[in-house]
């Protein structure tokens, strides 16, 4: 499906050494595509790729036709990416982790960090710091960013790593929401998840076929 | 030039909450300096003379303490990705870095320096003078800090190599300052030169160093 015209995100011909090459693929709005493969496979790196933060050896990664290297803060700007670490800072409180991650955000608020906070279930007056939650409620106020502004692309690296049953169906949530208002969505994940999303799958432990269509 | 502001309030707010991590420099450079008088015997006149020196290499060697966890921290937690990702310029985050180093380094260490004067039986014109050139000298040190922080952003146990890269960059600063504490006018246009210059270059250079690190 290359060259697809109305491909959200697209990667062409994408090659890390010693971890895969040829990664060809395109995400539609409205689309979420899992990547899987076992460990050290790469998944990781192909997200830091597709976010710009790492150059791939070869092939380029296009954001609505345009070589994200040259669309560098439009692209931003509509993306919103949660990695492998949280990005959110321990001696801050939730809320101002999150008042932080919209105001630094390139894009329009979509809603408070109040209400981001209600939505990914964690109930807490914001005195207490970061530092002293769970791993799983820390990963909730990363997750948390994903609501606060008007980004069609979202990255998740890893997003059900320490959420509980409760915590995975919310997310669950927030993705079909987010899949159905016409955003897109790409996650590396070992465990396919039970959600009502249509989730599309790339695998980069069996590559000759993971380059072909999608 | 908004998010430059932001990650200013956040580190100023971070330190207020992690207060060690900006006093316990500036303990040491109290503790460093004040030895001297002990170890070199008390005679006055001596002391004058040895004070600029003495003082602004105690300066100098407390920084070393303070650049470690300068982007170390925010590399771990993964803060600098998010960085990188919001789309905000490189070189006015890093600016704003240096700002808050030098607002807790450098004014705080030029507070407390007439206490250290006092403590070398300084004159009254020669604290004056030594407290016009630390927030310069300060400055300096504080865009090299960053620099070099920036430059080791991705190593895990840094302290050494930065110390040890440090050092040798801060000597022209550290020339000039002692001659200008000393009370000739010419080294301290030469520092504020050197000042300018590093203001100028480093953020960039340090911007493109972070950058370099986080592709790895």
């Amino acid at each position: 499906m290359q060259g697809d015209e109305t491909a959200l995100l697209e990667a062409k011909n994408l090659s890390i050494k010693q971890l895969w090459t040829e990664v060809s693929f395109a995400v539609q709005a409205g689309a979420a595509l899992q990547i899987t493969g076992a460990n050290g496979a790469g998944k990781t790196s192909l997200l830091r790729v597709l976010c710009g933060l790492m150059p791939p050896d070869k092939g380029a990664v296009f954001w609505q036709k345009q070589n994200i290297r040259r669309a560098g803060v439009d692209y931003f700007a509509d993306l919103i990416y949660v990695g492998h670490k949280n990005g959110i800072k321990d001696d801050l409180t939730p809320l101002e982790n999150l008042q932080l991650a919209a105001a630094l955000h390139n894009s329009p608020p979509a809603i408070s960090p109040a209400a981001a906070l209600a939505k990914v279930g964690l109930d807490i007056s914001g005195e207490k710091w970061c530092r002293y939650l769970s791993a799983g409620q820390q990963r909730r106020v990363a997750l948390a960013r994903l609501l606060l502004n008007r980004a069609r692309l979202w990255m998740l690296d890893e997003p059900l790593v320490c959420l509980d049953d409760d915590g995975r169906q919310i997310l669950g949530e927030m993705v079909a929401a987010h899949v159905a208002n016409g955003g897109s969505a790409i996650m590396t994940s070992h465990q396919t998840p039970a959600w009502q999303v249509p989730l599309q799958t790339l695998s980069l432990s069996d590559l000759p076929t993971a380059s072909g269509d999608f | 030039m908004r998010g430059m502001f932001i990650i200013l309030r956040r580190d100023l707010l971070l330190m207020f909450r992690r207060p060690g991590e900006w006093l316990l420099p500036l303990g040491f450079f109290i503790m460093l300096a004040a030895i001297f008088p002990l170890a070199l015997g008390p005679e006055q006149q001596q002391l004058r003379a040895v004070a600029p020196g003495v003082i602004w290499t105690a300066a100098l060697v407390s920084s070393l303490l303070t650049q470690e966890t300068l982007f170390r921290v925010d590399a771990e937690d993964g803060a600098l990705e998010q960085m990188l990702l919001s789309g905000n310029s490189l070189v006015l985050l890093v600016l704003a870095k240096t700002i808050a180093h030098w607002l807790l380094f450098g004014i705080p260490l030029t507070l407390m320096s007439p206490l250290l004067g006092a403590w070398f039986s300084l004159e009254a014109d020669e604290i004056w003078r030594l407290m016009l050139t630390l927030p310069l000298g300060a400055g300096v040190f504080s865009l090299l800090s960053v620099f070099t922080a920036a430059l080791l952003a991705g190593e895990r146990k840094n302290h050494f190599l930065g110390a040890l890269l440090c050092l040798p960059l801060c000597m022209p600063a550290i020339i000039f300052a002692v001659a200008a504490a000393k009370g000739d006018t010419a080294p301290l246009l030469l520092l504020a030169a050197l000042f300018s210059f590093s203001a100028t270059v480093l953020p960039l250079a340090a911007a493109g160093a972070l950058r370099l690190n986080m592709e790895y």
